[in-house]
């Protein structure tokens, strides 16, 4: 098996990435890959209980704290002024509090079950790094769209 | 195995983890797509060379281990690493911000 092999895989999500999402879920998508797989891969190492974990050795409780910050991220974002100097097509601030709550836990969600998500050939080919991105990046657009609110 | 060499865990992974996140969100929202593509593709390119290169040369492959082993994981001394990645993800994003790429 070429280790490498991942990497082109990366390369083709990132590049989706890169011309289908907005600034603003962009933004949002990079900072559950900052902050939700360190958070994810602390908890699980911290409260190590064996019928706790998934079959390919991720943490629930991981999951779970990701889920809980990259939420927490998103709501901060959305109420955060800075966000419109992003530009987005709609104004989170005005949004009503159901969907800014429904998209924050979206977008949460989506990180938290990436990064739960590397089983088998997934595992072998692709990082983490490159799936939360992507998959949080779409659940985002998708949310935000279906939700009347496009970010 | 190198010495200084971690399998996952390791503090300084995470908060170099952390900080590439708030790097490539900063990034994100203060430059525009050109300005990103110019800084961080021939970062991204270097990186994804060097990548290559220490996979087919030992020599440069403890090199490259000896700066950034305590930021990798054991496995990713024989494989590409996390690292370029999330180097990659942070350009491309960048690259995303131009206003008139923003959404198709």
């Amino acid at each position: 098996m070429l280790a490498y092999v991942g990497i082109f895989f990366y390369l083709a999500g990132s590049l989706i990435s890169w011309y289908f999402f907005s600034k603003p879920i962009a933004i949002l998508s990079m900072l559950y890959l900052g902050f939700g797989d360190p958070i994810a891969s602390a908890f699980g190492i911290a409260f190590s209980t064996p019928w706790l974990r998934a079959s390919n050795g991720k943490s629930l409780l991981g999951t779970l704290a990701a889920t809980v910050v990259c939420t927490l991220i998103t709501m901060a974002c959305f109420n955060n002024p800075l966000i419109l100097e992003c530009g987005p097509v709609s104004n989170p601030l005005q949004w009503p509090e159901y969907v800014r709550w429904s998209v924050a836990i979206a977008g949460g969600v989506a990180a938290g079950v990436a990064e739960l998500s590397m089983f088998g050939m997934v595992r072998d080919y692709l990082d983490d790094n490159a799936i939360i991105p992507v998959v949080s990046s779409l659940v985002l657009y998708l949310t935000t769209e279906a939700l009347g609110h496009s970010l | 195995m190198l010495v200084g060499l971690h399998d996952g865990g390791t503090a300084q992974r995470k908060v170099f983890h952390a900080v590439n996140g708030i790097i490539l969100a900063s990034c994100c929202f203060w430059f525009s797509r050109e300005e990103g593509t110019m800084v961080l593709a021939p970062i991204v390119l270097f990186v994804l060379l060097s990548e290559i290169v220490r996979k087919f040369f030992p020599a440069i492959n403890n090199m490259i281990a000896a700066m950034f082993g305590p930021v990798m994981r054991a496995h990713e001394m024989n494989k590409f690493s996390g690292a370029l990645a999330l180097r990659l993800a942070r350009s491309l994003a960048c690259t995303s911000s131009h206003d008139d790429c923003w959404r198709m």
